[in-house]
């Protein structure tokens, strides 16, 4: 079939209330807010045909984000500028979701393969923590089980995988700036990390939080 | 704050999303600038109430009134209630995330039996003693409304104000009238003295009821100065009633994730089970125009891929044709699809299935609701085996292979050769698909027959029949298994004990109030999930109040008996009910509104197209 549309990369944040929209439940609702913004966006060709939109990776339930992406097409007959797309879009998104930039891609969404995160321990005794996960980070080996998508599990040496680790102890804190696998060939879930840590701190720990703030190629780029 | 320790421990629950607010649509006000806070309870979960068309209505309808704040607030799942309660987070509402126990109003949508357990735990959950009486501040009032309300009698000690019949107009009404007597600084007794003057307002606090010695009513009598009936509100002026132009999106997957927009109100049918059918006469529908303006306004603002026409009988709009070719038109340019449920099967012509197969070829589902003519003319659905036929015919050349047939068991006058008519109509269907399908390989048919247990309800010429016992039901259901032949036909039931207790709970009088209490004290909650519905906890709570529910379900009831809803008017007259009870045991057939009049009892006032 003739390619009809003009691919679009939009890069959006998702913070605040929007943290809680899980993966299935962002198609929908971006769907919706392209109706809404009506943006002649490429739909499917099937019996009933709908807004056609690619997520590449994954953000986990809970996580907030910077730097999110989405692939979709735009009418080849009816064109709008990336610019225009980001705009509209953001005029009807729910809080929470705001699209940053907007452009003509020029790589596979296949090229991603790591991105990195800002992860929170929220602690009364941010020094003692911090030095824990120094600890921690330190070891030769960290031995996790990670789940497949088969439904079973794998042991793997989560300490090859973390890259450029980043220790800062705040107020109320403890920072942990980290680059981990993300995309088609091996991904880890940040929440991985911090169960395995959790697992052997002793420091009194209330809350988690999870920032993706870049997604990099496998040149450790940001990815575009 | 509490909107930061809700959003901590909400991911811990099974889908967050349903607790944290903040969907597209969803109103935020400053409330300082607000005179009435509202909290519209749908007491079942989020899934289930943001598919509700009554609350997306009501919701738009306060929030448009600028001084006026209306929020959602839903059932939390059992998970979410634990994580509430360890934490001591109070029921909310999703807009502001504030504690709906410092709001005006609180306010239950009533639609179906078997959330009244539910709404005690809510209110329980919100901080609230239960009970009415226990409630002593001007605020919150709990009010209820929706098709259970036309006999609310079981729930009187909870709840403060019922409002009856449609809501557009007394809800408005009701918080004008709050909101002037709250400056006042007026008490509770005295706002509800004055609200009892309003039309559709039922305070059944103001209602004493008296016994006689066999457990029956023996007198209503009201005090205060609150009317003998309350009669219910209509909408005269369908066409001009406000409609939302905009729905709140939930992000996750609810039962009916679409724009609706209804196209009529009331049924002209007076089928005789139907309790919908009669407690929302008159019949009056929304002209094209305004129609196609509702859907296009909605599918714009909303963004939703699909509308569905929402109606208890689409096919009943005297201009259905015109309605759907001006939509057609709209839909396929925007690539919406267009769902048409409530179809009748005796208008189903092959005009309309190429409409609807143009969008979706979903399947076909028809409520033939009994197995013989005789029965069918009891209950006066008034179709013919041939019409039906010639329906899945049509269907059948179209391309369809599935059919979903609904029966009741336990319909009054019901006899074993009754349950063996639906054995042999349904086997006539299948023999009709291959007929049709002669000689063409790999066709084959799927027809499940689902059967409900049939429940009398109030304001229905039913009103006065038994409810058929278990071992009637059981009885009935094994002859139709025994009489079908074919594995074409797939048969399914209904829980015998949940139709008991519909039938107890829509007929009950007063005494029940402490069985739903005893019964929400031993855990029951969310009732209508058959993974929480526990009857042996009912059972024991009916024990415990010396309430016999065949009393209510199995008992015959006679003419001159004073119901427990007595002074709860629908507008459809007793006369007429007994009227048409007597026909039905005749198998003698009533006419439909649109063939002319049999005289409800419906005022002509109320603006029904067909009425006068």
């Amino acid at each position: 079939m003739v390619k009809d549309y003009i691919d679009i990369r939009a890069v959006f944040s998702k913070e605040g209330r929007a943290v809680f929209i899980s993966h299935l439940d962002l198609m929908r609702t971006m769907q919706r807010a392209f109706k809404r913004a009506k943006i002649p966006v490429w739909h499917t060709k099937g019996y009933n045909p709908h807004v056609y939109i690619m997520f590449p990776l994954a953000l986990s339930l809970g996580a907030e984000s910077e730097c999110e992406i989405m692939d979709f097409g735009i009418n080849m007959d009816t064109p709008m500028t990336p610019q225009e797309v980001a705009d509209r879009l953001n005029s009807t998104l729910p809080q929470g979701l705001k699209v940053v930039r907007a452009y003509a891609p020029q790589t596979s969404h296949k090229l991603i393969s790591a991105a990195e995160y800002e992860i929170s321990f929220f602690s009364d005794e941010p020094v003692k923590l911090s030095e824990e996960l120094k600890n921690y980070l330190s070891q030769q080996e960290i031995p996790v089980e990670k789940k497949t998508k088969k439904g079973g599990v794998t042991a793997i040496n989560l300490k090859e995988h973390i890259k450029n680790p980043e220790v800062k102890a705040a107020d109320d804190r403890v920072l942990l700036k980290v680059a981990l696998p993300a995309g088609v060939e091996i991904n880890i879930n940040p929440q991985l990390l911090i169960d395995s840590f959790l697992s052997t701190s002793s420091a009194p720990i209330s809350n988690v939080s999870v920032k993706r703030t870049k997604i990099l190629d496998l040149n450790g780029n940001i990815f575009i | 704050m509490l909107k930061d320790k809700i959003q901590q421990i909400a991911l811990q629950a099974q889908k967050p999303a349903r607790y944290v607010g903040g969907e597209y649509g969803s109103v935020i006000k400053d409330k300082s600038k607000i005179d009435v806070r509202f909290a519209f309870c749908f007491p079942d979960t989020y899934d289930v109430g943001m598919s509700h068309l009554g609350m997306k209505i009501l919701y738009g309808l306060k929030n448009a009134r600028e001084n006026f704040w209306c929020e959602r607030v839903f059932a939390p799942e059992k998970d979410f209630e634990k994580l509430m309660r360890e934490n001591g987070i109070p029921l909310y509402a999703l807009e502001s995330m504030d504690p709906i126990k410092d709001f005006d109003f609180i306010g239950f949508t009533l639609q179906y039996e078997l959330c009244y357990t539910t709404v005690l735990n809510m209110l329980d959950l919100a901080g609230l003693p239960v009970r009415a009486k226990d409630r002593h501040g001007l605020y919150p009032i709990v009010v209820a409304g929706g098709p259970c309300v036309c006999n609310p009698e079981p729930l009187v000690d909870f709840i403060d104000i019922f409002i009856l019949g449609e809501g557009e107009e007394v809800n408005l009404e009701l918080m004008d009238l709050y909101n002037e007597m709250k400056k006042k600084g007026a008490s509770k007794e005295e706002f509800l003295i004055a609200a009892s003057k309003i039309g559709g307002i039922y305070v059944p606090s103001f209602y004493d009821v008296e016994y006689n010695d066999d457990k029956t009513v023996k007198a209503i009598t009201p005090k205060n100065g609150a009317p003998q009936k309350v009669t219910k509100r209509v909408i005269k002026d369908f066409d001009s009633v406000y409609y939302p132009e905009n729905f709140v999106i939930p992000f996750t997957d609810i039962v009916h994730d679409r724009a609706v927009v209804e196209v009529l109100r009331g049924c002209i049918r007076g089928c005789r089970f139907c309790q919908a059918g009669y407690i929302y006469r008159p019949f009056r529908e929304k002209s094209v125009d305004t129609i196609a303006k509702e859907t296009k306004a909605l599918c714009d603002n909303t963004g939703y891929e699909e509308v569905s026409l929402s109606s208890l009988s689409t096919s009943d709009h005297t201009k259905i044709n015109e309605m759907l070719n001006t939509l057609a038109d709209y839909t396929d340019k925007e690539q919406i699809s267009l769902a048409l449920p409530s179809l009748r099967i005796d208008n189903f012509s092959e005009e309309l299935l190429e409409k609807i197969q143009k969008v979706r070829k979903t399947g076909l589902t028809f409520a033939a609701e009994a197995g013989t003519q005789r029965l069918r003319d009891v209950i006066n659905k008034n179709i013919t085996e041939d019409e039906i036929l010639s329906t899945c015919k049509t269907a059948f050349e179209g391309g369809y292979n599935s059919v979903k047939l609904y029966f009741m068991l336990g319909l009054p006058t019901e006899t074993l050769e009754d349950i063996e008519g639906i054995a042999v109509l349904t086997q006539k269907i299948v023999d009709l698909f291959y007929e049709i399908n002669k000689g063409k390989k790999g066709k084959t048919v799927n027809i499940s027959i689902s059967t409900a247990t049939f429940v009398p309800k109030p304001h229905t010429p039913f009103e006065f029949e038994p409810q058929a016992t278990e071992e009637e039901i059981k009885e009935r259901q094994k002859h139709l298994l025994d009489c079908i032949s074919t594995r074409k036909i797939k048969c399914s039931y209904h829980n015998q004990n949940v139709s008991l207790l519909e039938a107890v709970l829509a007929r009950g009088d007063r005494k029940l109030c402490d069985v739903i209490y005893e019964a929400w004290r031993l855990g029951c909650n969310l009732d209508s999930w058959d993974e929480h519905f526990n009857f042996e906890l009912w059972q024991k709570a009916f024990e415990r109040c010396g309430v016999n529910p065949e009393f209510y379900a199995n008992r015959k009831r006679s003419f001159d008996e004073i119901m427990p809803w007595e002074h709860i008017d629908y507008m459809i007259s007793k006369e007429f009910l007994i009227r048409e009870n007597k026909k039905a045991r005749l198998a003698i057939t009533t006419r439909n509104c649109k063939e002319g009049c049999s005289g409800c009892g419906i005022k002509k006032e109320c603006g029904g197209v067909y009425c006068g």
